[in-house]
């Protein structure tokens, strides 16, 4: 599923990289916290989404 | 004036005669005890139907019963407008695969830059021309419904083919939204216009004087919706068919023998809905060694492949599909062959899910395995 949906991201122009996938268990806060971090700046970095409706 | 008894105005359900053909004929309420169009149509007239009633999104819009009805009344277009009223206040079917369908058309509202047309290497086609292939939602069933082989790019890169075999090298954008079908039927009138009318954007923009479909739902929703609601287009809707039994008839395509036995599986909006009915079959007689059965319920009888608009799919649409399979291979033939990349979806879909044996082929993909090399430009 999550290979399919980037597969449509990458037909409808949105950067596939604004999809991540992370299996993280209740036990690893820390890793959480850093996947977190690592992607929110990652999304910033590419910038506001396409699919915002322009006017 | 409720907005029922408006629509009962508009459709002129008025003039039912309560003889119940629609709900004999109907598909659905022979799966689905409580379905019922004869029975929606009366509550509607003593004013005791609601836009809230769930049972409108099962219908499948396929016209089996307004083809029958001796009033004539247009049972799939009251339930359009019925939903259309249901959806502005909130009320909405059950969209099948999660809504992933509808969320991806959707998105083509807005202003994206699409990749659509990475399938299209070694074809002939043009950024500017006369001719605009519309090649509807098959780049996104491709993916979506990989998992059933449903073959869609196959299918596209068939009409592509056969048109440059006519000579013809089309327009195909990666800028082509949704022709909005969907959207109309369930519904979403406001979705439908913003599609719509980026389409008629794109294909003025593009110089194009005709615009060729292979998809029964684009072709209708170009042929009768687009005009409806955006008055004159400025170019010519044109189904593929039309073209193919021309330059045929011409002579000038040739298609090469390979033994067959098919029965044809008349898609609604093709037939029904667009008038279409002979072409396709002549298309298929007009194969080489390939042998037409017709199936007890085709042309103006074809039953419907059991879901339309990605919406309520279900046990019944299952028990559609089944018996629409079965009654295929009961003719004797061995594959069904199909002309609308949604019927084919639905019923690859269900040969999966019972493991049956028939082939479900598309009409296209056979008369480009078939088109003798050296017919059209080198």
């Amino acid at each position: 599923m999550f290979a399919m949906t980037r597969e449509l991201a990458a037909i409808l122009g949105i950067d596939p990289s604004r999809l991540r996938l992370e299996w993280i268990s209740s036990a690893e806060g820390t890793r959480f916290a850093q996947v977190a971090t690592e992607f929110t700046e990652r999304v910033k970095a590419i910038g506001p989404s396409p699919i915002r409706k322009a006017a | 004036m409720t907005a029922i008894a408006q629509l009962i105005d508009a459709t002129k359900t008025y003039y039912c005669l309560d003889c119940g053909v629609c709900t004999g004929s109907c598909p659905v309420a022979r799966v689905f005890s409580d379905f019922s169009p004869r029975q929606i149509i009366e509550r509607s007239l003593y004013g005791l139907e609601e836009p809230s009633d769930g049972t409108i999104w099962s219908c499948l819009t396929c016209a089996q019963c307004s083809v029958r009805c001796p009033a004539n009344i247009d049972f799939p277009e009251f339930v359009r407008l019925m939903r259309d009223e249901a959806h502005q206040m909130g009320f909405e079917g059950v969209p099948a695969h999660n809504g992933m369908l509808q969320t991806i058309t959707s998105i083509q509202t807005g202003n994206v830059r699409q990749n659509r047309t990475s399938w299209l290497e070694g074809l002939k086609t043009a950024e500017k021309g006369e001719t605009f292939y519309f090649v509807g939602c098959r780049p996104y069933f491709d993916v979506v419904f990989r998992d059933i082989n449903a073959g869609s790019i196959k299918g596209a890169r068939s009409v592509v083919g056969i048109l440059n075999a006519m000579g013809e090298i089309p327009v195909v954008s990666n800028n082509e939204r949704c022709c909005g079908h969907d959207a109309l039927w369930n519904g979403d009138e406001e979705k439908f216009k913003m599609l719509a009318g980026k389409n008629l954007d794109l294909i003025r923009s593009s110089g194009a004087k005709r615009v060729v479909f292979s998809c029964p739902e684009g072709y209708l929703t170009f042929k009768k919706y687009y005009p409806k609601y955006f008055g004159d287009l400025g170019f010519e809707p044109v189904h593929i068919l039309e073209l193919l039994n021309e330059k045929i008839a011409q002579g000038s395509i040739h298609l090469a023998e390979s033994r067959a036995i098919v029965t044809y599986h008349d898609p609604c909006r093709l037939g029904r809905l667009a008038g279409i009915y002979d072409e396709p079959r002549s298309l298929i007689k007009a194969m080489p060694g390939v042998e037409l059965t017709e199936m007890p319920r085709s042309r103006e009888n074809g039953i419907c492949c059991g879901t339309t608009g990605w919406m309520n799919c279900s046990s019944c649409s299952k028990a559609i599909q089944l018996e629409r399979l079965k009654e295929a291979a009961d003719t004797g033939a061995d594959t069904l062959v199909t002309a609308c990349p949604k019927c084919q979806i639905h019923f690859r879909c269900a040969k999966s899910a019972f493991g049956l044996e028939i082939e479900i082929v598309d009409l296209y993909d056979m008369i480009a395995d078939r088109i003798k090399s050296g017919t059209g430009p080198a």
